[in-house]
């Protein structure tokens, strides 16, 4: 009756109240994050609550990060890139292969590998294992560390899995192969175009994985000029964290006169951390929606 | 169309990976040229909040005067690879033999219990250091005076399992630092017409006029998520005459739990008075650490408690207050108190040990050059780098003047404020620099040790050399009084307690039992504070559940540890 005669009713503004709420608290810290890193200590501290633009916005601490520190800022921001590239390309590239050949069940051996792949799920080697396994590898202390033991992500592999068996026609690769097509070029030249959607998705999800991993770094780098940009994050926050949190903390500051970074700074860095990955998400958004209920459903 | 992306996805990782193996052998060379000519000594420092990476190594190396020195005293080439920080590093690192020369740590530390550490002993993986000292007559004079003194030697057995078992070298930390000191917003303090409060009258009078005629909160504490009060309980228990925790001895010379002390329940009830009032900062549980000092800066916030009467972190907070107020003169409106607060029941105080152990160095089997690496731990050790550690090279950066201070050379012409050795500090630096490689052989940041003027390990701790004050003459000149609000401090709220408590080791039950209790305290404690559990009332409950949880157990093992341990202190080091 309400909705006739307003054209709306009280589901329709409730429903957009709703939604406008939950877009708010998504876009909310975001928002805060970026106006404090450019809010003067002076102006921060007089707020109540961030939300409005500072009167006179400082680009202090970007300048300090990009310019004044760009040697670190180049160096660690093109180990990111690098990293994130790399490790998202052959990623994507070696998982996909793998799925494909293992979604085939005329290939011999394909229930064994499955099991095998899934059991890693579940169990792993631990650290210390891992670390001598590195060593014997000769990969402790260099870029690759980084990537190839990162490489097949096994909640990919079934999500492509699912997908190469129940989504991709079989008709058409049969085709190709009447053809004479061998299985690299099927894969390359049928599955890989009618799959772009979900190899966005897959993409995405390494990518931003890459970007955002500095455990591998941690734990098996030494050499800083190895250093992922979010490295640089986590010890700004941490050392925020760290300070703030336990009791131990508590002694590191009174005893060390360690300070917290200024909060601008913090914010900053967060600032500089999420750029990138925003800047990718629009350009994979369009495959992004559809892909990423791929392989969700078994048909 | 794809299959040419294809093609040139291909390529590209082709090249990239083509190309990698270079990268990474370019990345592994590093540090290792000069090899031959000079031993490579590599420094593990395992802290975290502290790794290497705040190092920039090209600065140092052109600039650290006092590592040139070490690596041509010793021709050794020093490094001081990355270690995260996280302990997993090092436990992966001496699973693998993948570590370097001297490894800083802190046995006992949760993630490096006394048990995996005695494990590494036992499996061999230490180097024995009294070996080396044995077999080196003269060699390392100070390692000498140190593993031949008897309160060294029960730091061996609290930490090794066996008091001639010299595998780690630990220095203590000389704790003659009292704490406690408030900082005020002057400008609130001459709106009211009030002096800076010296007692806990004055202090509560400033907090109420604050609320009830600026609407401003008065006394502000950095809490943690309301897991440390010691900041509070320092001026709000203290000057009563009482602890809000810790096991303490009564006048009979009997072990007492202050957390459930009976003359607490006063004390707490008038603490939720005043928190009832609204007189503490409103954010004391979910604030950010600095919340307070923010607001004070801000002139929404009367008063808070810091780490003082040391400078720096006053300074910290001064540097933000002059941000606001360019015009603001410190010992006017930033002041802070110059004496410990006084109560009926006394001054606030700080109890402490005169010194304690914590971390220490090894050296693990798989280093190639245990002797040189050695030579580098004991160095650190010696009155001549402790001194070069603060001061610089004698006659080159530093002499003495006529009064015998420090006449501070070209050294410290480089540094501001804050001293970091190889680096200047600055705020904005993403890369600020916390480059203190020996800082745990040198008496952590307290001063000098003087182990080879005393000959004793334990009377130099006892005896140690604060630089800080020289320090602060140099470099705090702007705060006319730190120097004399430090000694305040140091006389009237500075008190020892026996050097034999630090060896007072709870059984693995009790100290779950003491994690569990200090769950409850903070529960109840908070509670209190919010107002949710009225003290006068539910006071009682509060000590029913803290000793069914445990309470009197933990108690009756304390007294029972604390008798052996002065037990063994007696046996081994004498009355």
């Amino acid at each position: 009756m309400l909705k006739r005669a307003l054209g709306f009713n009280l589901l329709d503004v409730s429903s957009v109240l709703f939604a406008g709420f939950f877009a708010f608290i998504c876009f909310y810290p975001m928002w805060y994050v970026f106006v404090v890193s450019i809010t003067p200590y002076e102006e921060y501290i007089m707020k109540d609550f961030v939300f409005a633009p500072p009167r006179s916005p400082s680009f202090l601490y970007y300048y300090s990060i990009i310019v004044g520190g760009r040697d670190i800022f180049l160096q660690t921001m093109s180990v990111s890139f690098l990293k994130t590239f790399v490790g998202s390309t052959v990623s994507v590239l070696v998982t996909a292969m793998f799925a494909y050949g293992v979604s085939k069940r005329y290939v011999l051996g394909t229930r064994t590998l499955n099991v095998l792949m899934v059991f890693t799920l579940f169990f792993s080697g631990g650290l210390i294992p891992t670390y001598i396994l590195m060593i014997q590898l000769r990969l402790i202390d260099t870029f690759w560390v980084m990537v190839l033991p990162w490489i097949v992500n096994t909640g990919h592999f079934i999500i492509m899995r699912n997908y190469f068996s129940y989504t991709v026609p079989t008709e058409l690769e049969d085709a190709a192969l009447i053809d004479g097509s061998s299985e690299f070029r099927t894969f390359f030249t049928i599955v890989f175009p009618i799959s772009k959607a979900m190899f966005a998705a897959i993409f995405l999800f390494e990518a931003v994985w890459h970007w955002n991993d500095y455990y591998s770094f941690l734990i098996f780098v030494k050499d800083t000029s190895l250093m992922p940009f979010v490295y640089l994050l986590r010890r700004v926050l941490e050392y925020s964290y760290y300070v703030m949190s336990t009791a131990s903390g508590q002694r590191f500051v009174e005893d060390e006169g360690v300070f917290l970074p200024p909060k601008q700074l913090v914010m900053t860095t967060i600032v500089l951390a999420m750029v990138p990955v925003m800047i990718l998400y629009p350009f994979l958004q369009r495959h992004f929606a559809k892909g990423i209920l791929i392989g969700a459903v078994k048909e | 169309m794809s299959r040419n992306i294809m093609v040139v996805a291909a390529g590209i990782v082709l090249v990239v990976i083509g190309a990698a193996p270079a990268f990474a052998a370019g990345t592994t060379e590093q540090g290792t040229a000069s090899a031959d000519e000079q031993p490579l000594v590599t420094i593990t420092r395992n802290y975290r909040g502290w790794d290497t990476t705040r190092i920039d190594w090209d600065y140092v190396a052109e600039n650290d005067v006092i590592l040139q020195h070490i690596e041509e005293t010793f021709n050794v080439k020093i490094e001081m690879p990355f270690t995260a920080g996280d302990y997993q590093v090092v436990i992966a690192g001496m699973a693998s033999g993948d570590i370097g020369d001297i490894i800083d740590t802190w046995v006992g530390h949760p993630t490096n219990p006394v048990a995996q550490w005695r494990d590494w002993i036992k499996d061999g993986l230490i180097v024995d250091l009294g070996e080396i000292v044995d077999a080196n007559p003269g060699r390392y004079p100070v390692l000498e005076i140190l593993f031949a003194d008897p309160v060294y030697r029960l730091y061996n057995l609290k930490q090794n399992g066996d008091l001639d078992a010299n595998y780690l070298i630990h220095p203590g930390w000389a704790t003659r630092r009292p704490r406690g000191s408030i900082a005020f917003n002057g400008y609130l303090l001459e709106e009211l017409g009030l002096d800076v409060p010296e007692t806990y009258d004055e202090l509560v009078h400033a907090m109420r006029r604050a609320k009830q005629e600026l609407g401003v909160s008065g006394y502000g504490w950095p809490t943690y998520g309301g897991t440390q009060f010691s900041y509070m309980a320092r001026h709000f228990f203290q000057p009563h005459g009482a602890e809000f925790d810790g096991f303490w001895t009564d006048a009979d010379g009997n072990w007492f739990d202050a957390a459930i002390a009976p003359g607490n329940q006063a004390i707490w009830e008038e603490v939720q008075t005043l928190a009832e009032e609204g007189l503490f900062h409103p954010r004391w549980l979910t604030g950010e650490l600095w919340d307070y000092m923010d607001d004070l800066v801000a002139g929404k916030h009367l008063a808070g408690s810091f780490k003082g009467p040391s400078p720096s972190q006053y300074l910290y907070f001064w540097d933000r207050f002059k941000q606001a107020h360019p015009e603001a003169i410190m010992e006017q409106h930033m002041p802070q108190m110059l004496h410990p607060l006084r109560g009926p029941g006394g001054n606030s105080t700080t109890h402490e040990v005169p010194f304690f152990v914590r971390r220490g160095n090894f050296i693990p089997v798989y280093s190639e050059h245990p002797e040189r690496a050695l030579d580098v731990l004991h160095y650190t050790l010696t009155e001549e780098f402790q001194y070069m550690r603060w001061f610089g090279v004698k006659g080159v950066h530093y002499t003495m003047d006529d009064r015998s201070d420090f006449d501070l050379g070209k050294l410290f012409d480089t540094m501001k404020g804050y001293f970091y050795m190889g680096k200047t500090v600055d705020d904005v630096d993403p890369m600020r620099v916390m480059y203190e490689p020996f800082y745990n052989t040198t008496n952590y940041n307290a001063g000098i040790v003087p182990y080879e003027t005393y000959s004793s390990y334990y009377e130099a701790h006892l005896n140690y050399i604060d630089v800080r004050w020289e320090r602060s003459r140099d470099y705090y000149a702007a705060q006319g009084n730190a120097v004399e609000v430090w000694e305040n401090f140091v006389s009237e709220g500075w008190e020892a307690l026996p050097q034999w408590m630090d060896f007072i080791s709870l059984s693995d039950e009790a100290a779950q039992i003491q994690s569990a209790l200090s769950d409850v305290k903070t529960k109840w404690f908070v509670d209190f504070l919010l107002g949710n559990k009225d003290v006068a009332t539910e006071w009682d409950a509060f000590v029913q559940e803290y000793k069914e949880r445990g309470g009197d157990q933990l108690l009756a093992e304390w007294a029972h540890k604390a008798d052996e341990a002065r037990a063994q202190w007696e046996a081994v080091v004498g009355g």
